[in-house]
């Protein structure tokens, strides 16, 4: 476990004030916040007018916050073509506008520590991607510590936690501590960061009435995070920690591979649910000599994903497509960076329609003869 | 909802023992190379299994909880000669018999076992029961009707239409017309709300194609909406494009549907694709007079032409 965090900052919001304070943020920011739409919770970018609808009670939303950073679809560069004088056309290229800046509020321990891990693909070794690093720095991340994890919580398999703070900018702890789904009619909320200490400095952390701690309440505080970081997750207690990294370098010829991704739909849930999925392709459209660059979220289990021009493709079946995901999840990655390409949500457990997820393949992989 | 909607487990349980026992029998006789069913899932859910070996067949489960369509994974086997198993219920064998009548895959290398049902749980809710009542479900049979998948509110086909060998008894059969009724909501709708229901009907689309990847009446051998050249449907998940995928996919299986509501079902985010595809085949019913458009038939109204059809210009 990495040394405790420390705070810069500490301060106490009412519940009923968060309301005010996701209102005031939407004046000057692009505001995402989990909500909960037709049953389904979901992290949404949401205007002023939608902060009534904000839900924090759902440990899981379906989709993770990743958009908040990495869009769906995000416009790279426009260009049209243009005179040049000398009756020929030139290509005229702006890039992107850029966005306003962010606030991703509500977000999870899990999916918080999610955007630290994979912008290390995004900002570290021979390229910085200038427009992730950008977004990622008019992006303020506010987390929620979990008080009751949910059945497919599996974080604590890494070096995670209901309370960690990695990725966050603030995290809000609840007053009352862990162990029940009512969190009390406060917040503990501390920041990590020199953004996140701005941030709990600001007018709108004003206009949420976010004041200074009680005196003589730092103990007590100390005590609750403590227990946060502390709580066990139910899946996490059934899967241990995930140590399969080096196990895995023998098994890329495994029949395992055939037989696990059979019943494989080949769709992108896992993926587009998945906060450590990163993939993107680029494509263009436009008309009349004008239009637009655009990346968007691709997915490896897509018989598309490494198809070539000419036909070949590198991974012709779902047995090749699925143990792509997974190596990279769980070996190529940690051979890479150090550490495993998950930060056990969960999600992969509740979405997949067939029930081939994460967890089961770390504990099929503990059982296989390498 | 048919009258025979009554969950029975400890049917079900003798059911799922006559399949083992012919899935094994198969196997170990070589009649078929692998067996299509499901077995328990690392969460207790079903999830699809394919045997291939006797031994294997001990782990096929048939309970409340099957609810996957397995017909679809017989476009994973396409090539080659081996025979293949498939268990089916009533609903299961209207998406095989849907892959048969498009001629997607070959009625001699199926052996199909076909169990009669009388209606099936819907997994997330079942599981998201405390556990008493889920136990009450499972193993009692006592589930309130909204606990049953939607499909089988107007399940009007419990007996398997395709089987080679049926297991348990057949199942009270209630065919009347089908039922619309969100259908008939949204058409009473005036232009202005509709055009405003259409709009945000498929926003949380997140575009993972499991709805399309699981439907058993999507069986082209490429995808159009896979196609680069052209680019019938953009990369982007801009409204616009958003329409385009619903719509196409909603047409393309227009007449084909077999109202089985899988895409539905393994829609993570909840949006409601039964109601474009439940418009679509109460058109056909009132435009070509066909009472169960869901079923597949030899000579189906999309798939033919007639003098006698209805005028589309003249009807809209």
């Amino acid at each position: 476990m990495a040394q405790s965090p420390v705070p810069k900052a500490t301060r106490l919001v009412k519940k009923a004030g968060l309301g005010a304070w996701l209102t005031a943020l939407a004046a000057d920011n692009n505001v995402m916040a989990p909500v909960t739409v037709d049953g389904k919770p979901l992290f949404r970018w949401i205007g002023a007018g939608e902060v009534g609808q904000l839900d924090l009670a759902a440990v899981h939303t379906v989709n993770s916050p990743k958009g908040g950073v990495m869009p769906q679809t995000e416009p790279m560069l426009t260009y049209s073509a243009v005179q040049d004088g000398s009756g020929g056309k030139t290509l005229d290229i702006k890039p992107a506008a850029e966005d306003r800046p962010a606030v991703l509020f509500g977000v999870r321990p899990c999916d918080a520590a999610a955007i630290d891990l994979v912008g290390k693909v995004y900002l570290t070794g021979e390229f910085t991607d200038e427009q992730y690093q950008a977004r990622r720095d008019r992006t303020t991340v506010v987390a929620i510590a979990c008080a009751a994890p949910a059945k497919a919580c599996f974080c604590t398999s890494f070096d995670l936690s209901p309370g960690a703070v990695r990725g966050a900018d603030v995290v809000l702890y609840g007053r009352s501590g862990p162990g029940s789904v009512a969190e009390g009619d406060a917040y503990y909320a501390i920041a990590y960061t020199e953004r996140g200490e701005a941030f709990l400095g600001g007018a709108a952390a004003k206009a949420a009435g976010v004041s200074d701690l009680p005196a003589g309440e730092a103990d007590k505080l100390e005590k609750i995070v403590a227990a946060f970081r502390g709580l066990a997750t139910p899946l996490g207690k059934k899967l241990g920690k995930v140590d399969v990294a080096d196990k895995l370098e023998s098994l890329f010829e495994s029949a395992y591979w055939e037989k696990v991704s059979s019943r494989c739909l080949s769709c992108a849930t896992c993926t587009f649910v998945c906060p450590t999925c990163y993939c993107f392709g680029v494509a263009d459209t436009g008309a009349g000599g004008q239009g637009v660059r655009f990346r968007y979220w691709d997915f490896c289990k897509s018989p598309q994903f490494m198809l070539m021009a000419g036909g070949h493709d590198p991974r012709p079946a779902k047995k090749n497509r699925t143990r792509q995901r997974f190596l990279h999840k769980l070996n190529y990655h940690h051979n890479r960076c150090g550490e495993y390409l998950c930060v056990g949500c969960g999600r992969c457990v509740e979405s997949c329609p067939v029930g081939l997820h994460l967890p089961l393949v770390v504990s099929d992989v503990r059982g296989l003869q390498p | 909802m048919p009258k025979s909607l009554a969950l029975d487990p400890k049917k079900m349980k003798e059911a799922e023992a006559a399949l083992r026992t012919q899935a094994a029998k198969l196997l170990s006789e070589g009649t078929v190379t692998v067996f299509l069913g499901h077995e328990e899932g690392w969460d207790g859910l079903p999830v699809p299994f394919f045997a291939t070996t006797p031994e294997e067949a001990k782990r096929l489960v048939w309970n409340p909880l099957v609810a996957f369509n397995l017909a679809k994974y017989l476009l994973d086997r396409l090539t080659g000669e081996e025979k293949v198993g498939i268990v089916v219920n009533g609903c299961g064998s209207l998406a095989l018999d849907r892959l048969l009548k498009d001629r997607r895959f070959p009625r001699e290398r199926l052996f199909v076992v076909g169990i009669p049902c009388t209606g099936l749980l819907d997994p997330d809710k079942v599981l998201a029961l405390p556990d008493e009542a889920r136990q009450a479900a499972l193993e009692g049979g006592k589930a309130e009707p909204g606990l049953f998948l939607k499909r089988c509110g107007w399940c009007d086909a419990p007996n398997p239409v395709v089987a080679d060998v049926v297991l348990g008894e057949k199942v009270p059969e209630e065919a009347g017309p089908q039922q619309y009724p969100r259908v008939e909501e949204i058409e009473k709708m005036s232009p202005a709300e509709r055009a405003a229901h259409f709009k945000t009907l498929y926003e949380k689309c997140i575009r993972c194609f499991a709805c399309r990847n699981v439907c058993p009446a999507c069986s082209c051998r490429e995808c159009s909406l896979d196609q680069w050249e052209p680019l019938w449907l953009g990369k982007a998940t801009v409204p616009s494009e958003q329409l385009m995928y619903h719509f196409i996919r909603a047409f393309d299986v227009a007449g084909r549907c077999i109202r089985c509501g899988e895409c539905e079902r393994v829609c993570s985010v909840g949006v409601p694709l039964m109601e474009l595809n439940d418009k679509l085949m109460k058109d056909i019913t009132e435009l070509f007079g066909v009472q169960r458009p869901h079923v597949p038939a030899d000579v189906e109204p999309l798939g033919q032409w007639t003098e006698g059809d209805a005028d589309l210009e003249a009807a809209h």
